[in-house]
């Protein structure tokens, strides 16, 4: 999208034109959904959280200053609506807790094999707390102490909980790698095409042709 | 604003989720589930508006309607009250204004029958008569609205009466009237008049302090109370250098209290503490250093501590059963348990616990700084809310951190004394 398409489309959006509306959601879709989804559970989550930052866009589209880039804007826009549904859920959610785990060698091996589907499905198994820290520090670039004031947290809490975000993918990695190397030969192949789910299988998961290509 | 983790796992993590844009399909269903939202919000605004405004068009009409009055009117019912209350205490006392009723409590029990009579029918020989009466009445009243007035008529043989032998007129009244605002009370002395218009001596009735004031309004009681036993709980933050990433502890102890005087006191005692407390590394000075695996993120600690503070307090205010002190002075912290878990900023690196017991100790290291309130519920028994604060004088425990506290401490004191307050 050109930089003159995209001031059209805000111009129209501020007088609420439907129309402008869905161009400018389908044009930034997948950008804001991938923001969304690092930080929900599940795809359904996911939309309800982009859903609620566009709905935020376009109601505050008026106060958007055109001198900076519109996907900088909107990013802040998702990841503060990924905080918000966060917080609004605290009560529901729960702290699994660790257990401790061993050391594996060479993980940044392993890690750096994973696809996205993967990496994705690793995170959206941590517990929110820790995925929320996570996503915030290590992906959006945020401080501890910025992170503490967005959620409300302690310096050390934040801390706390990306090391033990750390901890559980590293679980998960390790687990993945063991299982791995029983389920699939050393063939050269990698893993992947794994449909865009949780790493649990469904019977959705048998039904991708992709699946059974081993 | 922004600054990159520099582990390299966090790096491989970001860069692929980062490309998450290229791995997600546009659904319909978004947009409409959207749509509906922009839709619905719309009208539901719309109609939150008008309603919003309806109701603050009705409150103002409320508000108006009942609220609204003439400012004056107040004041005219207080002139036309005002204006009674002279005539009403004129007339006899059995019949005693609102005004004098809540100051004489006793009147309207003890009048003469001699001094009945309205004070429409009243003349200048009645008046006088009933007001003899009234300053006989004044002598046997508990509380005096005016104090620092002493009883008027005590050298005549009418008690509360003026000058000796004679009825007082007006302008003696006065005269006397103007002499108590000359010479003053005598300190320490009951104040039981309520009448205006009496002279300044004291009856004997008058000159003997009632049950109510002994135990109601008192310049302060001897130190009956010498020493006090007090059990107090509180729950308490903890923090290193501030309170930003406090932890709540908890402490329970005995403190032994022995007042010097009637506004000095000094206290000691045990509390067990318990303290916990997150810390970074740049803040944690170890008492022997040690060689971390990896990098360390964050230090947890939790600390068990026995307390022995040394306070002295100042009696700020005591009224009625109600005392409010000031304190300050220094506490002693014995380390009787110290657990520290060492939290790193590397993938797999497990945490590290260190356990130390009995080994450090802070001989008045930290100081108190409280105020508190007491209630005396009985003679013997009191309870108390005391708000405080301990700062670090020397660092603490292993750690050596500036470990500081905040809490609010509930206690119960017994007097050991014996004697009543």
């Amino acid at each position: 999208m050109t930089e003159e398409r995209l001031q059209q489309l805000i111009k129209a959006c501020i007088k609420q034109d439907r129309l402008s509306q869905k161009e400018l959601y389908k044009a930034y879709y997948a950008y804001a959904m991938a923001i969304a989804i690092r930080y929900a559970g599940n795809r359904y989550e996911a939309a309800e959280i982009m859903n609620e930052g566009f709905f935020k866009v376009f109601t505050h589209i008026s106060e958007y200053n055109p001198e900076k880039p519109f996907k900088t804007w909107i990013a802040r826009i998702m990841t503060n609506a990924s905080i918000d549904y966060y917080r609004a859920n605290l009560k529901t959610q729960r702290l699994d807790d660790l257990e401790k785990a061993g050391h594996i060698q060479d993980e940044a091996t392993i890690v750096g094999k994973l696809v996205y589907q993967d990496i994705l499905a690793f995170i959206q198994e941590l517990p929110p707390a820790y995925r929320t820290v996570f996503n915030l520090f290590v992906v959006d670039g945020y401080t501890h102490e910025e992170i503490a004031g967005m959620l409300d947290i302690s310096v050390g809490t934040s801390k706390s909980n990306l090391h033990k975000a750390r901890q559980k993918l590293q679980e998960m990695i390790l687990e993945h790698s063991k299982s791995a190397a029983r389920s699939y030969p050393a063939d050269g192949r990698e893993y992947r095409d794994v449909p865009f789910s949780s790493p649990s299988l469904r019977i959705t998961d048998l039904m991708n042709p992709n699946f059974w290509q081993r | 604003m922004k600054k990159r983790s520099g582990n390299h796992i966090d790096d491989i993590f970001r860069e692929k989720l980062q490309e998450g844009e290229k791995h997600i399909d546009y659904r319909e269903s978004d947009w409409d589930a959207l749509e509906k939202k922009l839709g619905k919000t719309g009208r539901t605004v719309l109609w939150l508006r008008i309603l919003g405004g309806a109701a603050a068009v009705l409150a103002g009409l409320a508000f108006w309607l009942f609220f609204d009055r003439d400012p004056g009117e107040d004041d005219r019912q207080v002139t036309q009250t005002e204006e009674r209350a002279p005539e009403d205490s004129r007339k006899s006392p059995g019949e005693a204004a609102p005004d004098d009723a809540a100051e004489k409590p006793g009147v309207a029990g003890e009048q003469d029958a001699a001094s009945g009579g309205t004070a429409d029918s009243a003349t200048d020989e009645t008046d006088t008569a009933v007001q003899a009466e009234d300053l006989a009445n004044a002598g046997k009243q508990e509380v005096s609205p005016l104090p620092g007035v002493a009883e008027p008529g005590a050298e005549s043989g009418i008690p509360g009466a003026g000058l000796p032998g004679k009825d007082p007129t007006l302008q003696e009244l006065l005269t006397g009237l103007q002499g108590v605002m000359a010479g003053g009370p005598v300190r320490g002395e009951p104040t039981p008049v309520i009448h205006p218009r009496l002279s300044s001596k004291q009856t004997p009735l008058a000159s003997q302090p009632t049950e109510a004031q002994t135990s109601g309004e008192k310049t302060g009681p001897a130190p009956g109370d010498r020493f006090t036993l007090s059990v107090l709980a509180a729950p308490a933050f903890n923090g290193v250098g501030s309170f930003s990433d406090a932890s709540v502890g908890g402490d329970v102890g005995l403190l032994v209290t022995a007042r010097l005087s009637r506004k000095w006191s000094v206290s000691t005692g045990a509390v067990y503490s318990r303290k916990t407390y997150g810390v970074g590394p740049e803040q944690y000075n170890p008492v022997r250093p040690y060689n971390p695996p990896a990098p360390v993120e964050w230090i947890d600690a939790d600390c068990r501590v026995l307390d022995i503070p040394l306070n002295i307090h100042y009696t700020l205010l005591e009224k009625n059963r109600n005392r409010i002190t000031l304190g300050t002075g220094l506490s002693s912290y014995l380390m009787l348990g110290e657990d520290y878990t060492f939290l790193y900023d590397k993938y797999g690196q497990d945490p590290y616990e260190l356990n130390i017991n009995n080994e450090n100790r802070h001989w008045f290291g930290v100081l108190n700084l409280q105020a508190s309130y007491q209630r005396q519920l009985s003679s013997g028994l009191s309870i108390g809310l005391q708000p405080f604060i301990k700062l670090p004088v020397n660092d603490i425990g292993y750690g050596r951190v500036k470990l500081q506290s905040a809490g609010i401490a509930v206690h119960f004191n017994w007097n050991l004394s014996g004697k009543r307050r």
